[in-house]
């Protein structure tokens, strides 16, 4: 009978406790949701209706106009032919500056927790004093190395920086995960003479696809997200998206078109949040198996 | 072929010295078992033939090769992990052939090889699974298999069946008898468990703090210990310490109830104190027929634990000592709680010095040399 008691009320402790949880999630779904949805529905107005309407309201005439006016037409400084080509300046700078970190991060961290070496601890100390650098400080240097080398206001010179910037990082999550990895393993391949590379890429890539997610992730949306480096080491031609959405948000003469600006802005950020969703779902995992042995 | 010799070999961590002076001889043929508690450094020894561990002094030689500086895939050497040590995203087959195909062997070769591998540890029907489909024993097999396929002049074993629940461990220890009975290819083998190492050797190396203790047959280190920690540490129940005093015409062992026993022995140094050595089923209920001598004599009874082949009897331990276990027959016809008529067997019983511990005198002989 007491067992029973006790068991009903701490149900109903239990269901409390619960919902109040739901409901906490919920309001700090909304609150963090809130702007982006107004960002949509900005983006799908007319000029009018934006002046006249709610803030919030839905769009009464659903309308591509901005969508079309961001993507294609929209002028960063003189040259009026939209988002598109700093989109694909972004990618080519993007791109390289997530596969080449990762893959080298790989090898490192590889290197640094599997087959230690005389100093590789020091090794491993001295390449994460990179990630403490703040990046204003190689702002000068890096721009008279990016000249010296012939790579100034180049996508390749961008590509680059944010590769070596992101080696620490990268370095940082694969000897971390790669610290969990049996240690048997490694001397199994020892004792049957399977080679440093043979098992990085038959065995110990293979294993890491949860932190390869982590850098992929990390290293895209970092570089994707610049400005710093981006509006330094670029001209007109070579900007990248944030660089031209600033430009094209900050610049604007006349009436501010908050629809298009909008749109340009869901467009700039949209490959970041598309690389979350697919590879999302095993970011959680990568993170824990860094940090957790066994 | 196949030979292993380990001469004065020495390895320290940091002040740790893990193994001290450290030599063994295995022929071609061998099941060489090292033996010890936890922390005896057998890991290490065998870290060090496999040549994952670098020596700081000594000298190891396989097939009277100098291999102290040899990386270990060119030892000619396979092991088997406790951990099994399987490559987690590989299928059984790719991790059996993994090391055939980092030696560059044609892929119709490697699965001519993995088909026989296979077949000798009947786990045909497993080679497209991966690690993680496979139970415990099937994953120790697989590992196995990998050992096999490399044909070594050495196995090296460390703590294989460790991870397997009792009853796999009986019918695995059996078919690692069986196969190296088939291949006869020398191995050698970590355990801690002695039963391992009474089973499965042909010599046995039992180590105690970076030591060895002892180095010899099974039986001459189960009936000739070397000192009081070998003669403990193998067998089981463990074999029983009295406290006893030499005298002219053998030991003087003191009862808990009062009187002595006298126990026939060689007199070494009369008035010395020694220790006796004696193993569970050295005492019995009834007389021993033809086991040679034996003597009867009286001791208090305290307790009997019937296991159904036979009945382990718990007899009182003299004063300051360790418990007194005897093997009895299965329905021993003894009532606990008083002194009770049993039978020491003379012909398997040791002496040693109670200061040092070492063996002064073993009543078996000597099976042969080591």
């Amino acid at each position: 009978m007491i067992a029973e008691v006790v068991t009903g009320q701490q149900g109903m402790l239990d269901r409390i406790l619960r919902w109040s949880i739901y409901v906490m999630l919920i309001g700090f779904a909304i609150f963090y949701l809130a702007p982006f949805y107004v960002m949509v529905v900005t983006s799908l107005k007319s000029i009018d209706e934006i002046e006249t309407g709610n803030l919030m309201a839905l769009p009464q005439n659903v309308t591509g106009y901005a969508w079309n006016e961001a993507w294609n037409v929209a002028c960063i400084g003189t040259d009026c032919r939209g988002m598109a080509p700093y989109l694909l300046n972004s990618l080519m700078a993007s791109l390289p500056a997530t596969i080449i970190p990762t893959l080298i991060g790989a090898v490192n961290g590889y290197a640094l927790s599997l087959w230690r070496f005389r100093g590789s601890e020091l090794c491993f100390g001295l390449l994460l004093f990179g990630a403490f650098i703040p990046y204003q400080i190689v702002l000068l240097p890096m721009a008279q190395f990016l000249g010296a080398m012939g790579w100034s206001s180049s996508i390749f010179g961008l590509a680059f920086v944010y590769s070596v910037y992101g080696l620490p990082f990268t370095t940082l999550y694969f000897r971390n995960f790669f610290a969990s990895f049996p240690e048997d393993l490694v001397n199994a391949a020892r004792v049957d003479g399977i080679g440093f590379f043979r098992f990085f890429w038959r065995v110990a890539l293979p294993v890491s696809v949860p932190i390869i997610v982590v850098s992929v992730i990390w290293q895209f949306t970092n570089t994707w997200n610049d400005f710093l480096f981006a509006a330094s080491y670029t001209d007109a031609n070579s900007a990248t998206s944030m660089v031209a959405l600033n430009n094209f948000v900050q610049v604007a003469t006349g009436v501010k078109r908050y629809n298009v600006d909008m749109a340009a802005a869901i467009i700039t950020g949209l490959p970041t949040i598309l690389v979350y969703v697919v590879a999302g779902r095993y970011l959680l995992r990568g993170l824990m198996a860094g940090a957790v042995k066994g | 072929m196949g030979t292993l010799s380990i001469r004065n070999l020495n390895k320290s961590f940091g002040a740790l010295h893990i193994l001290k002076d450290i030599s063994v001889e295995a022929m071609q043929g061998e099941f060489l078992v090292l033996v010890g508690p936890s922390g005896c450094g057998k890991s290490t020894l065998l870290s060090a033939i496999a040549g994952l561990q670098k020596s700081d002094s000594g000298e190891i030689r396989i097939d009277d090769r100098d291999v102290t500086n040899v990386a270990p895939k060119d030892r000619d050497i396979a092991m088997v992990f406790q951990t099994y040590a399987l490559y987690p995203n590989l299928t059984v087959l790719e991790n059996i052939t993994f090391p055939l195909e980092a030696r560059g062997v044609p892929r119709a070769e490697r699965w001519k090889e993995a088909d026989r591998v296979a077949g000798i540890l009947h786990i045909e029907n497993l080679l497209d699974r991966r690690p993680k489909q496979l139970s415990g024993g099937q994953r120790q097999r697989v590992a196995m298999g990998r050992a096999l396929v490399r044909n070594p002049e050495i196995f090296l074993f460390d703590e294989p069946l460790s991870n397997l629940d009792a009853k796999l461990r009986v019918v695995m220890r059996t078919e690692i008898k069986k196969l190296h009975a088939d291949l006869g290819t020398t191995m050698v083998y970590v355990t801690h468990d002695q039963i391992e190492a009474m089973t499965l050797a042909t010599k046995i190396v039992v180590m105690k703090d970076g030591v060895v203790q002892q180095f010899g047959k099974p039986i001459d280190v189960y009936e000739r210990p070397a000192n009081q920690f070998v003669a403990g540490f193998m067998g089981s129940p463990a074999m029983n310490f009295l406290n006893g005093t030499m005298t002219a015409d053998g030991v003087q062992v003191e009862r808990p109830d009062g009187g002595t026993i006298l126990v026939p022995a060689p007199n070494l140094a009369e008035g010395e104190q020694v220790v006796l050595g004696l193993r569970p089923e050295a005492i019995s209920d009834a007389p021993f027929n033809d086991n040679g001598p034996a003597i009867p004599f009286q001791w208090p009874l305290e307790l009997l634990e019937p296991t159904g082949a036979e009945t382990i009897g718990i007899l009182a331990s003299q004063p300051g000592g360790d418990e007194i276990v005897a093997r009895l027959s299965a329905k021993p016809r003894v009532a606990t709680g008083r002194a009770v008529q049993l039978y020491m067997n003379l012909s398997n019983i040791c002496l040693f010095d109670a200061q040092s511990g070492k063996a002064l005198w073993h009543s078996a002989i000597e099976e042969g040399q080591p």
